[in-house]
């Protein structure tokens, strides 16, 4: 369902961009605003980490579009480096938020933020650009994979196993034998005979004929 | 106050204090503007060759002791010529600017009380002068530009200053008096430091303009 975003119908607009960055159940509040700002009762202050965002892919149909964020490497508030390199950090969860100033007061209106992306993180990258006696920058790169990507990656159907039999259907023994059939073979098409051993011989036309000498025990009757 | 020493004997100082923003026009002409509320000094200042090297050794090593990573609080009227550049317009005398106190802060908006500061006449602030609050601390770091003239009466006033009011981890800004004038400073950082030659007739070459942005915590 579209929204309506009110300051985008001005002629000016300013705004801010608002993370929520979850790694290992901490969450870090950064912002692009030029002082700590409140939302949601959390304050998003990392004003010297934040670097760069990218594009927000949209489309008119549901995209998938991964955005990456680069924090700096550079310590201020919060070690990033050092916090990505010792935290648990593919599956920590991204939110976005745009928000809008008041373009008077030069406040955040609060009633005026809008959730622009949510995902979770998929890689890290971290990169230092070393110019020999002049520049050294380290930047902290994390990948967030859109909702709607993990949501690609169900699980389309179920394994013929007893392990995810039960995980569906805990009391369901169907698949129970499963791994004693794994790796039998069959002669599918022969007529059953319950008192015969090595009836592997029938096989019409030409290539059927050579199975005579492998066990031909009946598994179906073991099974 | 190495840097400083290159501020007073600038040949040029050119500031940039222009709001980051971003625009875009339609074909149907349009024109529409973005801003992040980011509104950041930035200086470029331009040294002339006539410095002595064998009498301003000190101040090289200095320069390049501070280098791009440590600040240098810095004055844009450190000598008499330079006064004009950031002087007091308003009619308040030292005594009473001296007893405004900062009530509060909002958006882009100083309120000050002047109910200290006795016999109030004329206008506090004109357009263009520059503020700068002190905080609980005296340790505040940002100087403001006032945009639009303010009567000196007694009270709360609104001071409507060109960019949104940074706050600074530790320092309130709800008390304190402030710099007026030319006792306002910059906490800046050099982006830019050039190389020097020493030229013959003992003197300095920079091989650049110096630029420095204003630090923001």
């Amino acid at each position: 369902m579209a929204t309506t975003i009110a300051p985008v119908q001005q002629d000016h607009i300013s705004s801010c961009i608002l993370i929520d960055l979850t790694l290992d159940g901490t969450t870090y509040y950064i912002s692009s605003a030029y002082k700590p700002v409140t939302y949601n009762t959390n304050t998003y202050t990392e004003l010297g980490s934040f670097l760069q965002i990218s594009e927000f892919p949209e489309d008119i149909r549901t995209t998938n579009g991964d955005i990456s964020i680069t924090l700096s490497g550079i310590p201020s508030e919060q070690n990033y480096l050092s916090l990505i390199l010792t935290t648990k950090i593919k599956g920590g969860s991204v939110n976005v938020y745009r928000g809008f100033y008041n373009t008077t007061t030069h406040e955040l209106d609060t009633s005026e933020v809008y959730k622009r992306f949510s995902g979770i993180i998929t890689n890290f990258a971290i990169q230092e650009d070393f110019t020999a006696g002049k520049t050294l920058q380290n930047t902290v790169t994390v990948t967030c994979a859109s909702i709607n990507t993990l949501l690609e990656n169900r699980i389309t159907g179920q394994r013929t196993n007893p392990d995810d039999r039960v995980r569906l259907y805990p009391n369901d023994q169907v698949f129970a034998r499963v791994p004693e059939l794994y790796n039998i073979s069959f002669d599918f098409g022969k007529e059953y005979k319950a008192t015969g051993g090595g009836y592997g011989g029938g096989g019409g036309r030409g290539g059927g004929g050579g199975g005579g000498g492998r066990d031909r025990t009946d598994k179906r009757q073991m099974a | 106050m190495s840097l400083q020493t290159i501020i007073d004997n600038a040949t040029f100082i050119e500031i940039d204090r222009r709001e980051l923003m971003g625009s875009t026009l339609s074909r149907s002409g349009h024109y529409k503007t973005a801003d992040r509320n980011i509104n950041v000094y930035s200086f470029t200042v331009g040294m002339h060759n006539g410095l002595t090297y064998s009498t301003n050794r000190g101040v090289l090593e200095d320069i390049y002791t501070t280098g791009g990573t440590n600040e240098a609080n810095i004055s844009l009227n450190n000598n008499s010529g330079m006064n004009y550049i950031t002087s007091y317009q308003g009619d308040a005398n030292a005594t009473q600017l001296g007893a405004l106190t900062l009530n509060s802060i909002s958006g882009s908006t100083l309120y000050v009380d002047t109910t200290g500061a006795t016999g109030h006449s004329g206008t506090l602030f004109k357009k263009g002068d520059f503020i700068q609050p002190l905080g609980n601390t005296s340790t505040y770091r940002y100087p403001y530009q006032v945009t639009a003239d303010i009567a000196f009466t007694s009270g709360n006033l609104a001071v409507s200053v060109h960019r949104p009011v940074l706050t600074q981890s530790g320092v309130a800004l709800n008390t304190g008096g402030f710099r007026v004038g030319n006792e306002v400073r910059w906490i800046t950082k050099i982006t830019n430091l050039p190389k020097f030659t020493i030229a013959p007739h003992d003197r300095i070459e920079f091989s650049a303009d110096f630029e420095l942005i204003e630090v923001i915590t």
